[in-house]
């Protein structure tokens, strides 16, 4: 590719054991001489020594330069990191003597948009890269580095294949074939194949709850009335004093958020003020923020000390009915689906973990382990089982307008193409980089 | 001295390319001189007695909506006519017909001859007479010149043309016919790039020595379909083909001989279709296929020389005899010809302008299997747009260039130019993305504005063209009115009256099911057009929703077709276009965005920063 050459710090701003600078173009091999005053470039993926020097030849620091020659290198260009002391003016420095020599300040996520240009991702693996970063579990991280690896693409290819050849026996009947009698045999397979494809992509499509899920996590809200131990539940589910805690009846004022993992799961645990007739303007706006959040929710933790209580559950939400401090009161023998806890004692607290968890997690989540992560992709791949829905209409007409399946199948495979960046347009591509950080 | 005669516009070849060329030309009131090397060969169907075909068809009758001979001539010496695809959805219905070879060239020869504004002159073009990048004559081989305008090259397989039968080799522009050599070497000189491609034809056959009991007969359509909307008193004949098919006896004949057919033993340095295969490909390659349909068709009226469709070869004689007599009904038969193959010089037609005309030596055009392409049709068509394109250039008016949207045709030049040619071009439904829009049964709609612009058409028949078309708007208008449930046929169940458009949606529904007062129309139509007519009404009804994508693509695509780039332009000096881009758009150097897009090998991100330079 004839691009200029971009440079940027590649990890986060601040005072650690080691910074890295990235460099990616055909000045990554030219700058040695001038940076490091060697005669020769560094070899491919060997890490060096070597001091580095700024334009009026003063050594900025000693750092370890690891060269990757163009195309085996994340960008596909010649790229050259440079990993310095992990000091902020050291990285400044290094950096700007670097533009001086004529590369430019990388725009955000620019590494990966070239890795994309030139071929060594596609879309869809370039999508994950900056869902890798952001990853806040285990299980994210590791759904992430599937896509990355190309298991989602493979997964879309076979779908691509399949209506691929539907199409192609399709196209040799309208323009090879002269023969008539074909016809019937064809439809079934083809019917088959384009039934099977849907199939795949149901899959995936309920797969991106969950993909979803493990991303950008879940908002759990806890409510009830007010003085039920809301706020301290959210300390017990936190293991820490997050929200304060009083024996008066509507402490919690506003909205208190808190983030923790719950099996892999990235949950947002947000406690809020208490529900009654409110005796200030204060309180009031408070209770409008609850019912605002429970909107929004993805799982209500409904917080009762008596049984009273329970009947005034939102029952149309996903809601947990917890049973607060049964160190004081037992809970009624006749309720069933509802989870004792003394949220000062920690009792039942680690079971309510569990149960949130289950709650959270799709029940309809097929086997495979590749799922959808972006919004994106979900409505890629709906597109894309839509037009086969309409192909497999016409398909099944008595006398099918054949031309009008194909049209369809053209269509779904346009819709894939388009999802995994072999037909997007520039401003779909600036769409998808813009979420990346400088330096990815 | 005698005075220096300069034509408007001189052909080289009078084959269906050359012949549509000086015909279109003529038409025009230019003076043209035809330079051929057999003045009995004009239009001369050397390979399949048959016009049309699958998207050839459509292609047809697009070559007769621009004034072109090829659809008409056909319609009088068809023996028999058919519309092929019937049952695999309207927009690929495509008119084919048999057709007397004979009775063909002469009605072409006599169209040349009786032109008042065509000379003809035997002999071989050898060299192109070029002064300061254009052109300006032919010289001959016997060393006398000639001079014109405008230069339209259409030497089909003639250039260094090389013929296979198994291991023997003979020079020859077809079988028993010289070729010719000078022409290739000429452009070359020029800068021109050339390459090597080849095409097959199958053996001839000797009627006598078939058992006819043993074959099955295929005939045309009952209510036949001419090409020419000018085609008046239309009742062809219809003659039967025959079929038969091929065993396993036949294929391990030809596996065991494959290695004696150059194209598998690398004699010939051509690329051959892939679409058009030869036997030896098709027993190779589609190995698990044991049978392959052979299709007998009499080269012209009572023909005593059977056309083998299907058995397009050139492995040596006594293989393809031996291998033919393992088909029962061919157990003694005889040839007339063996089967062979051609070896020929094409010119990588990304050197033309949408046009035809070369990018680099003005008044020059190229036309027909020159260019790479494969078939009549596509050959016919191009000669024609070449031709009127040389006309419309020598009298200094704005150049014809066909949609991608309008016509297959646009579509083949579109192709040619921006596209690799790796094998001889053949034209598909598939290769027309706006295909639904493309029938066969609407080119008088989508051509008569470009017919009328550039006079292809004489007055009248411009008018009838436009008085069938007042005819389907009429009934269009008709179908928006209600249609009461009682005057449909039981099947077709409605409520309460609706638009009848409406009705006609509905897949069990045809236009056919309406009362005669939905459909009558003024007009004084032949039988078939006027059916025709309505299954057109029909289709562009029942496809409404698909048209209107199709119509907002193109709107989307409308800005990148008249974005000019520049001849000139250096793809080398943009930053952030890709080795390849680079490489492929300095080759093509594409006239407009929209032609680069479709360049092979160019990225959206390449055309990004094509967009950004252009819009600087």
């Amino acid at each position: 590719m004839m691009f200029d050459t971009i440079v940027a710090p590649a990890t986060p701003p601040g005072y650690g054991g080691i910074s890295i600078v990235r460099i990616s173009g055909s000045l990554s091999t030219k700058l040695t001489k001038q940076i490091c005053k060697r005669k020769t470039s560094f070899s491919h993926r060997r890490p060096t020594l070597s001091s580095v020097y700024n334009v009026v030849g003063n050594i900025i620091d000693d750092a370890v330069f690891t060269f990757f020659k163009s195309p085996h290198s994340y960008t596909g260009e010649d790229v050259l990191e440079i990993s310095c002391h992990g000091n902020p003016i050291i990285v400044d420095q290094i950096v700007s003597t670097v533009c001086s020599f004529g590369a430019r300040l990388a725009d955000p996520g620019e590494f990966t948009k070239r890795a994309f240009l030139n071929g060594k991702l596609d879309l869809v693996q370039a999508e994950s890269v900056s869902k890798l970063i952001e990853s806040r579990s285990v299980e994210a991280a590791n759904i992430n580095s599937k896509i990355l690896s190309g298991s989602l693409s493979k997964k879309l290819n076979t779908i691509r294949e399949s209506v691929v050849s539907v199409l192609a026996e399709l196209e040799f009947e309208f323009d090879i074939s002269e023969n008539e009698s074909s016809i019937p045999n064809l439809m079934t397979k083809s019917s088959n194949a384009i039934n099977n494809s849907i199939l795949a992509c149901d899959n995936l499509i309920a797969s991106y709850a969950d993909g979803r899920l493990f991303n950008h996590g879940a908002r759990v809200v806890i409510y009830g009335n007010p003085n039920v131990g809301k706020s301290t539940l959210l300390n017990a589910l936190l293991e820490k004093d997050r929200a304060i805690t009083s024996e008066v009846p509507g402490t919690t004022r506003d909205t208190v958020d808190a983030d923790i993992v719950l099996g892999g799961i990235p949950v947002t645990l947000i406690d809020t003020a208490g529900i009654r007739s409110a005796s200030s303007d204060v309180e009031s706006a408070g209770i409008k923020r609850s019912y605002d959040e429970m909107k929004n929710a993805d799982l209500l933790i409904n917080v009762v000390t008596n049984e009273d209580e329970v009947g005034e559950t939102i029952q149309s939400k996903n809601t947990v009915i917890v049973f607060n401090k049964v160190d004081l009161v037992s809970p009624p023998e006749k309720l069933t689906d509802i989870i004792p806890v003394s949220a000062l004692l920690g009792d039942g607290v680690a079971s309510l973990k569990n149960i949130i968890k289950e709650k959270l997690i799709s029940k309809n989540t097929p086997g495979s382990d590749i799922v959808l992560t972006t919004r994106r992709q979900q409505i890629a791949i709906t597109d894309c089982k839509n037009s086969l829905i309409e192909s497999l209409k016409y398909l099944n007409e008595d006398a099918p307008e054949l031309e009008i399946v194909a049209f369809e199948l053209r269509e779904s495979i346009n819709h894939i193409d388009a999802l995994m960046g072999k037909t997007t347009v520039d401003d779909i591509l600036n769409k998808v980089f813009s979420g990346f950080c400088v330096g990815k | 001295m005698k005075q220096k005669i300069i034509y408007d516009i001189i052909v080289v070849g009078g084959g269906h390319a050359g012949v549509e060329a000086a015909n279109i030309a003529a038409k025009k009131n230019c003076s043209v001189l035809m330079i051929t090397m057999d003045k009995k060969a004009f239009g001369r169907m050397s390979c399949n007695p048959a016009i049309g075909g699958l998207a050839k068809g459509q292609m047809v009758r697009e070559i007769d909506m621009l004034g072109g001979l090829m659809g008409g001539l056909a319609d009088r010496s068809g023996l028999q006519f058919k519309i092929l695809n019937k049952s695999k959805g309207r927009a690929v219905w495509s008119p084919r017909a048999q057709v007397d070879k004979r009775q063909y060239e002469t009605l072409v020869t006599s169209a040349v001859l009786n032109n008042k504004n065509i000379d003809v002159l035997l002999g071989e073009a050898v060299e192109l007479l070029v002064d300061n990048y254009a052109v300006s004559g032919i010289s001959l081989r016997d060393g006398s010149s000639v001079f014109g305008k405008a230069v339209v090259l259409t030497c089909g397989t003639f250039l260094s043309g090389l013929i296979h039968v198994g291991e023997r080799k003979i020079f020859a522009g077809r079988m028993g016919e010289e070729g010719s050599v000078g022409i290739t070497e000429s452009l070359g000189a020029l800068g021109f790039k050339t390459g090597r491609l080849k095409t097959g034809t199958p053996p001839r056959l000797d009627k006598s020595s078939i058992d006819w009991n043993k074959t099955n007969v295929a005939l045309g359509d009952d209510f036949p379909v001419p090409f020419s909307y000018q085609t008046r008193d239309f009742n062809p004949p219809n003659d039967p083909c025959h079929t038969l098919r091929t065993n396993k006896e036949t294929h391990d004949i030809i596996k065991e001989n494959i290695g004696r057919s150059p194209m598998f033993s690398g004699d010939i340095a051509g690329v051959g279709p892939r679409y058009c295969p030869s036997i030896e490909d098709k027993v190779h390659r589609f190995s698990h296929h044991e049978s392959h349909t052979l299709f007998l068709e009499p080269e012209w009226k009572n023909s005593d020389q059977i056309y083998l469709n299907g058995f397009s070869t050139s492995l040596p004689e006594d293989v393809q005899l031996n291998a033919l007599r393992k088909i029962p009904g061919l157990g003694l038969v005889e040839f007339l010809r063996p089967g062979y193959a051609i070896e020929y010089d094409f010119f990588p037609p990304a050197q033309l302008r949408a046009t035809l005309e070369t990018k680099d030596i003005s008044g020059l055009f190229l036309a027909g299997q020159v260019n790479g392409t494969s078939g009549y049709e596509e050959a016919a068509a191009q000669g024609l747009i070449a031709g009127i394109n040389a006309a419309l250039t020598v009298s200094d008016l704005e150049n014809l260039v066909l949609s991608r949207s309008s016509a297959y045709i646009g579509v083949m030049i579109d192709d040619l130019i921006t596209k690799d040619t790796l094998e001889p071009y053949r034209m598909f439904t598939s290769r027309a993305e706006y295909r639904l829009m493309l029938r066969y049964s609407n080119t008088d709609e989508r051509l008569i504005d470009v017919a009328e612009k550039h006079s292809l058409l004489s007055r009248a028949t411009i008018s009838q063209a436009r008085h069938r078309l007042k005819q389907k708007q009429t009934i269009l208008g008709n179908l928006n009115v209600s249609i009461d449930p009682a005057s449909l046929p039981n099947n077709i169940k409605i409520n309460h009256p609706i638009p009848a458009k409406t009705v006609l949606k509905r897949p069990e529904c045809s236009i056919f099911d309406f009362p005669d007062a939905f459909l009558s129309h003024s007009g004084k139509l032949p039988m078939w057009s006027s059916n025709e007519l309505l299954l057109d009404i029909e289709a562009e009804i029942k496809y409404e929703g698909y048209i209107k994508r199709h119509l907002n693509d193109l709107e989307k695509q409308k800005k990148n077709e008249s974005l000019k780039i520049s001849n000139k332009l250096d793809y080398g000096l943009l930053v952030g276009l890709s080795n390849e881009a680079v490489e492929k758009l300095s080759f093509v150097r594409p006239e407009t965005l929209g032609q680069a897009m479709r360049v092979s090998g160019v990225t959206p991100a390449d055309i990004s920063v094509l967009h950004v330079n252009l819009s600087k």
